[in-house]
């Protein structure tokens, strides 16, 4: 369990989980260059710097998906739901489509590490209504902003390149699976 | 144009474009200046210059960005502050000529973000929602970093050294 922004404790994923983030374009280019919303940056097909903000690092958390409990189908179901809230707000479709996921282990966001050794980012489970996959990301050490910026590099190159969302399983794994994953991992640890 | 305009535009003479500057000609002096031009004939011969464009494309992509998000509603997205957005512009209107190559993003928190250079080197600088500005420069050579200073402070040479390493 880790202290995060507000007091509460978490707990944190499994440095040996895979998360996903899941990445959307809206239909309408709205900004000068047509940027945003489109969280991409088509030159390295890496995540844009500018959408790790340091808001959400150090308060809200860089949001996540947890992808032994989440699935294809949810994350292509996504959009329509965004759409529909839009809607509920009384608000007129946004064209909302999903991009592709980045991708990633948990261990390669815990390994960034400071000078010092200690981790900089920690990867929470944070289940919502919506999903019960949800987990974030966010600052494990107190930074100035300049290390911000040096962090979130770090951090972007860890997400890695945007794939398709098919890298996803099709469903997310059942209890029974992963009490089976538990069961092997307690007995690697037992008779190592 | 009176003496104290001629003198501002003398002032300023790196935003505008001098090449085909309007002559003036002096009759008495004591009765100021005289144009021997029309006023479309001024308006056409003070193009802005190559620098003032760009800095005026800056201020306008970060002005209609800002309104845009504003606008969105999307869950989540908040405009720049009136903080954020004041210390942009002095950053834009202080930068200096040559150093105007920038992407320009803002984020879906209002914060801003003025990137140069590429992947293998970089110089960000970052304003967050109550103005304050912040820089990172990574090169081969080393990192330089810069905090919790107004968009008035901002080392322009050091950023002009990194722009000039890389050409």
């Amino acid at each position: 369990m880790g202290a995060i922004p507000g007091g509460a404790a978490r707990a944190l994923v499994d440095d040996a989980e895979d998360v996903c983030r899941l990445c959307y374009k809206a239909g309408v280019p709205i900004t000068i260059d047509g940027k945003y919303p489109d969280e991409i940056d088509p030159e390295t097909n890496m995540i844009r710097v500018g959408q790790i903000s340091k808001q959400d690092l150090t308060r809200r958390g860089f949001s996540l998906q947890r992808t032994s409990l989440y699935s294809r189908r949810k994350a292509l179901a996504e959009p329509a739901r965004r759409e529909q809230l839009r809607s509920e707000k009384g608000k007129g479709p946004a064209g909302f489509v999903l991009k592709g996921v980045l991708l990633t282990r948990v261990g390669r966001v815990h390994n960034i590490v400071d000078g010092t050794g200690a981790k900089v980012f920690s990867v929470y489970a944070t289940p919502n209504d919506e999903s019960e996959a949800h987990a974030e990301i966010l600052f494990d050490i107190t930074v100035p902003n300049s290390e911000f910026l040096k962090w979130r590099l770090e951090l972007r190159d860890a997400l890695g390149i945007l794939r398709p969302a098919t890298v996803l399983p099709s469903e997310p794994r059942s209890l029974k699976q992963r009490l089976g994953d538990l069961c092997e991992l307690i007995g690697a640890l037992l008779f190592r | 144009m009176n003496a104290r305009c001629y003198n501002e535009v003398v002032d300023d003479l790196d935003r505008w474009d001098t090449k085909s500057f309007l002559s003036l000609r002096g009759g008495d002096f004591a009765q100021g200046w005289k144009i021997h031009k029309s006023a479309d004939s001024v308006r056409r011969l003070l193009k802005p210059g190559q620098t003032y464009s760009k800095r005026s494309m800056k201020l306008a992509q970060l002005r209609s960005d800002a309104a845009a998000l504003g606008k969105l509603g999307f869950e989540e997205t908040t405009p720049p502050s009136a903080l954020a957005m004041r210390s942009a512009e002095t950053l834009i209107n202080g930068l200096w000529e040559g150093c105007l190559d920038f992407n320009l993003e803002v984020s879906h928190d209002g914060e801003i973000n003025f990137l140069f250079g590429d992947h293998a080197e970089l110089f960000h600088i970052h304003i967050d929602e109550n103005g304050i500005l912040s820089f990172y420069c990574k090169r081969a050579e080393g990192e330089t970093f810069g905090d919790d200073m107004s968009a008035g402070e901002f080392p322009n040479k050091s950023l002009l050294s990194f722009v000039d390493r890389r050409k």
